[in-house]
């Protein structure tokens, strides 16, 4: 089955917003984890 | 080394280039020996992404940067998965759909010849040049521990290279660059595994991480926004975006790798890779260096990593020296008392005072680490020296058992052989396409074409290697191989800029704002302390905007 152009467009789209997602996480992450062991 | 340990490491030579050779398919024409037909799969073309980015300096002179000076060093890679998604839907469509062989081909598509051959001309200097530093860099520090001459280990590096990379071309390179990704992954995996068996049986990764946060070691978030500043959130975010933009949307090193891909979706995806994977990569190498931080806490460091120097230093005035090595061994042990019983009595009322005490006998260690650094630099008439690049690979040397020794030194190598391969590669390509194609042999058959790439592949090799022995004497270059870098990168993502998003941008405005622009980072950079990740955004729209006034202008003077 081969997805319609808008399908795809849609898909890409997730895809993209995940990848932006993730690096908000890696930030949230990186913060935490400095915090965790600053003192 | 024990014999295991280079039967490792001559192994991994041997596989590499025998691997590289028996998997080159479809290199009997130019398309199949530059782009390898456009059938490599996503997983292999983002790996091959991945290894050419780390080199052997960005594997040894992170952790050694950890060691020193914490993990700020990751903030550098925070805009890289923004970058990545941008360029899947800008740059990757837009090359894929033009058929080109180079980045710089597609500029004369859209422009004119002349903004073609500049761009890959500066190409061709910046990364000429570059492709030698990436060798000699790790070639002097596996010299000195492997206790070989530095030609050697160039040749080594270098020429094996080349020669996997001239008879398979790109296919090659993709291939022998999983494989070295994999060992790199695979040494590394390992390296934290025996490093933390090592620590004493009171210290667990919980109270490493509390001693490495006292030292502020794991600083990784800093939201100051200093423009001086390196290495900040806001550096990170905007001004590495930049960076990246252009290294991964107008490098040829990089845009011919995902040119390879099967399909443009692949291609989006094997960048997509690396904007997964490359900050978790990251953290772990820089997590090794804290590592080593800790490991140092409780057995002897030296207090000069690079051996030679530090003997060459001692001869002079054996006493001071000895003085110093007392204070350094003093001031050690006086910390690793303190740290022992920090960690001792956390969470009991005295945790605050042996905290500050901790901290007090960590700034003198640093202070006696200092004097004998300065010392050195006094005594040697250097005051660039530091041995930030010999931490991890000595602390390797002397403190894995055998064999793990072999395996971490062949992926020093292989960090050094993925980027290297990628680079000539791709030099080859542009030699080939934009200038011998373009210039020299217009109507040159296919065959031609391949003769010529293989040709110029040997050629950028050997001259690769000449540079490394060069430059191993000659420091300054370096530093001037890397500022050339910045001050193109910025001026460069400009030009595709408008090339991409400007459809008003002329041929002269494209040409004539690269210029300028690259002119404007070079006075900027000579008359300012801006930190040089900012030059890249500076580079960007100085060449846009004047590009933009040029393109205007002439239009306006042509109606």
């Amino acid at each position: 089955m081969t997805f319609q152009p808008g399908n795809e467009e849609k898909k890409w789209t997730r895809i993209y917003k995940t990848v932006l997602v993730f690096s908000i996480i890696i930030v949230i992450f990186l913060y935490l984890f400095s915090q965790t062991y600053s003192s | 080394m024990h014999l295991l340990d280079w039967t490792i490491v001559v192994s991994y030579l041997i596989y590499v280039i025998w691997h590289g050779l028996k998997l080159s398919q479809n290199k009997e024409s130019a398309f199949g020996f530059f782009l390898g037909g456009r059938n490599l799969p996503w997983w292999t073309v983002g790996l091959s992404i991945m290894a050419t980015q780390m080199s052997a300096i960005t594997l040894i002179g992170a952790t050694g940067q950890a060691y020193e000076d914490g993990m700020r060093f990751i903030q550098f890679y925070l805009g890289l998965p923004i970058a990545m998604v941008i360029l899947c839907t800008t740059a990757v469509p837009y090359f894929y759909k033009a058929r080109v062989f180079t980045a710089y081909e597609y500029l004369e598509n859209r422009f004119d010849a002349k903004t073609r051959t500049l761009t890959s001309f500066f190409f061709l200097v910046s990364r000429g040049l570059a492709v030698g530093v990436i060798i000699a860099a790790p070639a002097v520090i596996l010299s000195l521990i492997l206790g070989l001459e530095e030609w050697i280990t160039i040749i080594v590096i270098g020429l094996s290279t080349t020669f996997y990379t001239m008879k398979g071309g790109v296919q090659a390179v993709a291939w022998a660059d999983v494989k070295q990704m994999t060992i790199i992954i695979f040494g590394l995996l390992v390296c934290v595994s025996i490093t933390l068996s090592t620590f004493p049986s009171e210290i667990s990764l919980n109270d490493a991480l509390y001693i490495a946060g006292a030292a502020e070691r794991l600083q990784t978030i800093d939201f100051s926004f200093d423009l001086n500043e390196p290495y900040t959130f806001w550096s990170g975010m905007f001004a590495a975006l930049f960076l990246f933009l252009s290294y991964f949307g107008c490098d040829q090193s990089q845009v011919q790798r995902y040119l390879c891909a099967k399909s443009i979706n692949e291609s989006r995806i094997s960048l997509l890779m690396s904007a997964f994977l490359k900050i978790p990569l990251q953290f772990l190498i820089l997590f090794i260096g804290i590592l080593v931080f800790i490991f140092y806490h409780f057995n002897s460091p030296p207090m000069i990593f690079n051996k030679n120097v530090a003997s060459n230093t001692e001869v002079i005035n054996p006493g001071y020296y000895h003085d110093l090595e007392k204070k350094h061994l003093d001031a050690y042990q006086d910390r690793r008392e303190a740290a022992l019983n920090f960690i001792a009595n956390r969470g009991t009322s005295s945790e605050e005072f042996l905290l500050s005490s901790y901290k007090k006998s960590q700034l003198d260690y640093v202070k006696a680490r200092k004097e004998a650094t300065d010392y050195v630099r006094l005594i040697n008439d250097d005051n660039n020296f530091n041995d930030i690049n010999y931490i991890f690979p000595v602390f390797i040397l002397q403190n894995m058992p055998i064999g793990v020794i072999g395996m971490i030194m062949a992926a020093i190598m292989a960090a050094a052989m993925s980027s290297v391969s990628s680079e000539l590669n791709s030099l080859a390509t542009t030699s080939t396409m934009d200038i011998y194609r373009q210039h020299i042999n217009p109507k040159g058959s296919d065959e031609d074409l391949l003769r010529f790439g293989k040709i110029a592949t040997f050629i950028w090799g050997i001259f690769a290697c000449f540079v490394a022995m060069y430059v191993t004497n000659l420091g300054s270059l370096i530093e001037v191989v890397n500022k050339f870098g910045s001050f193109f990168y910025g001026s460069l993502l400009g030009v595709f800029v408008l090339a991409f998003s400007a459809p008003k941008a002329n041929a002269n405005g494209a040409f004539y704002g690269l210029i300028i622009g690259m002119i404007s980072v070079w006075i900027m950079s000579s008359y300012s302390e801006i930190a040089f990740l900012w030059f890249n955004v500076i580079g960007c729209f100085i060449t846009i905007g004047v590009g933009l006034l040029i393109s205007m202008t002439v239009k306006k003077n042509d109606e």
